[in-house]
């Protein structure tokens, strides 16, 4: 399985998609941090600093600070991203037919699902690793690094990263399985879009004639990422249930995943 | 040593037997010509063979090894055996953004290949070692399909399966390819082709199997079909000194008009089949000197056509 991981990150870093892919993310997010430096409104880490009780006039833009609105950005836009990565590791099994070459050598289907599921999860935590580090460099470039941080911050920060990266890793898993059930790439955008996007807005628009229905955000990935951004405000049983649904979409697109496509035949 | 032993092996789609109880042995050293025509089931044989498709009964042993049938489950027999064998199923299978060297180096580290002389090696194999910064999207088919065959031998396998490898490649490639299967088999590498050339597949072939409507109806080996070309002989092939004398001799003198010249020094008789030595004396006689002179038979498209013809519908 090292073997195959290795041999795809060989693959990945000689094409120029990942460049972009990376290129891209890091260009939207430092638009979206000049707007948040230099507007006025309300910003995430002014949020933040309120929900964590730390006195406003703490909360600079600087290196240090700028880390809390980068992890609110890790929600819908991160998504996109995310496909990008799980389509250049997965994707070129069925799109170029590699898949052939790899089960003929002897190569499991399951060694080779969860090898592509590795590399996947390896590439969103670099990608979360990306933004951060980018986030805080590009901060403090503009402003500075800032001064000593109050109580709790980095252990706070660190919470924030850890429980983000849970969701989307179980967000990648399902990326992962789409790609290996749906085998085509233009649908695997397709439906992965929608399951980013879809819930939050079409419960968003009905929710208002029907209160009830705001609760299923309460399972919803992309919405439990943008929760976790403020962690600080979260009780208990809300954590159990964002952890809890995410580890339900882990178990359950990888199981389903390995299982339809070890039953599925090769074209 | 039989290297492939494949054992009533069926394969269905729905309701359509595709490959129907078919028995295949193939030893080391063979060169196994699989003649079809299109739909036969010679793809999805080979597919069965190479695990891309899993059967519905029988089985198949590689080396000797169990590595698929209908009962078995997992792939770690032919993990283990699938490392002798190198393979192109259909088309080649490809990265098309990344370079040909690019490609083989990536299957070196998958298959933990040490060395990277082998990617070198197989490139200079199939003649595509100066394409360094050419991607393969830019290839030719034919280009693709010598890639593929570089990948196949990249491990340096034991058994080769070669899906259509004439497929795309030009005369010259084509020559090139039957010199490099030839070479590859005098080192002891076991070949399984299947190709709708069959004057190309007749000059590396040692065995044929001809497969129709996903039944194996017929056999033999190279050594057989020349037998029967002998006893269904239909001309005699005279290399000479020089064909255009020689084909006044046929006319004036043996009142042979049933001929043709092939070449300056070739010519193909197509009377006097049972009495070649009268053919080579009167020649001689005459001052043309008669380098060779043998019987010809069917082709190996006549054979697989008349063969064809004779299964059930």
């Amino acid at each position: 399985m090292i073997t195959i991981i290795r041999a795809d990150i060989y693959r990945i870093l000689r094409g120029r998609a990942i460049y972009i892919t990376f290129a891209l993310a890091e260009s939207i997010l430092i638009i979206y941090l000049f707007g948040i430096i230099s507007g006025g409104s309300t910003t995430p880490a002014e949020i933040y600093a309120d929900a964590l009780g730390y006195p406003l006039e703490s909360v600079g833009y600087n290196g240090m600070h700028i880390v809390s609105s980068v992890l609110s950005f890790l929600t819908r836009d991160t998504s996109f991203y995310l496909l990008a990565l799980i389509l250049l590791v997965a994707a070129p099994l069925f799109s170029h037919n590699t898949i052939r070459n790899d089960l003929s050598r002897g190569i499991s289907k399951t060694t080779l699902y969860v090898s592509k599921l590795i590399l996947s999860s390896l590439l969103c935590c670099a990608m979360m690793l990306f933004f951060i580090v980018t986030g805080i460099l590009s901060a403090t470039a503009l402003r500075g690094f800032g001064g000593t941080p109050p109580d709790g911050y980095w252990l706070t920060l660190l919470k924030i990263c850890s429980s983000q990266l849970f969701m989307l890793l179980a967000l990648t898993c399902v990326g992962v399985f789409l790609v290996f059930t749906i085998k085509h790439t233009g649908g695997v955008i397709g439906i992965f879009l929608a399951f980013c996007l879809i819930p939050s807005i079409f419960i968003g628009t009905l929710s208002s004639a029907y209160p009830d229905l705001i609760k299923l955000l309460e399972y919803d990935i992309i919405s439990n990422i943008t929760k976790l951004a403020f962690i600080e405000a979260l009780d208990k049983p809300d954590l159990l249930k964002i952890f809890g649904s995410g580890a339900f979409y882990m178990a359950a697109s990888t199981g389903a995943g390995i299982a339809l496509f070890k039953k599925a035949e090769v074209k | 040593m039989s290297v492939l032993k494949i054992r009533n092996l069926t394969k269905r789609y729905g309701a359509k037997v595709v490959i129907d109880n078919i028995s295949l042995t193939l030893e080391k050293g063979d060169v196994l010509g699989l003649i079809g025509k299109n739909g036969a089931g010679k793809t999805t044989l080979m597919r069965l063979i190479t695990s891309l498709s899993h059967p519905d009964t029988g089985e198949i042993e590689l080396f000797g090894q169990t590595v698929l049938s209908a009962h078995l489950s997992g792939s770690t027999p032919l993990a283990i055996a699938g490392r002798r064998m190198g393979c192109i199923v259909e088309a080649p299978a490809l990265f098309l953004n990344l370079t040909a060297s690019q490609n083989l180096e990536y299957y070196r580290i998958q298959r933990g290949i040490p060395g990277k002389n082998s990617v070198r090696k197989s490139l200079e194999q199939v003649n595509l070692a100066d394409t360094d910064k050419t991607k393969v999207k830019n290839f030719s088919l034919g280009m693709k399909q010598r890639l593929g065959l570089a990948l196949a031998l990249l491990s340096s396998p034991d058994l080769l399966i070669l899906d259509e490898p004439f497929n795309g490649l030009d005369p010259t490639g084509i020559a090139e390819l039957r010199d490099l299967l030839k070479h590859l088999n005098e080192h002891g590498v076991t070949l399984l082709i299947s190709s709708h050339l069959l004057a190309e597949l007749s000059q590396i072939a040692t065995r044929y199997a001809i497969i129709h409507q996903g039944k194996l109806i017929k056999t033999m080996t190279q050594r057989q079909l020349q037998e029967e070309d002998d006893t269904q002989a239909v001309a005699l092939s005279l290399t000479v000194d020089d064909a255009a004398k020689a084909a006044v001799v046929l006319e004036t003198i043996l009142h042979i008009h049933n001929y043709k010249q092939v070449g300056p020094q070739e010519l193909r008789v197509y009377d006097s089949l049972d009495n070649p030595a009268a053919l080579n004396l009167h020649l001689h006689q005459n001052g043309i000197r008669v380098a060779s002179l043998h019987k010809i038979g069917p082709s190996l498209e006549d054979y697989f056509i008349k063969t064809i013809d004779g299964a059930a519908p």
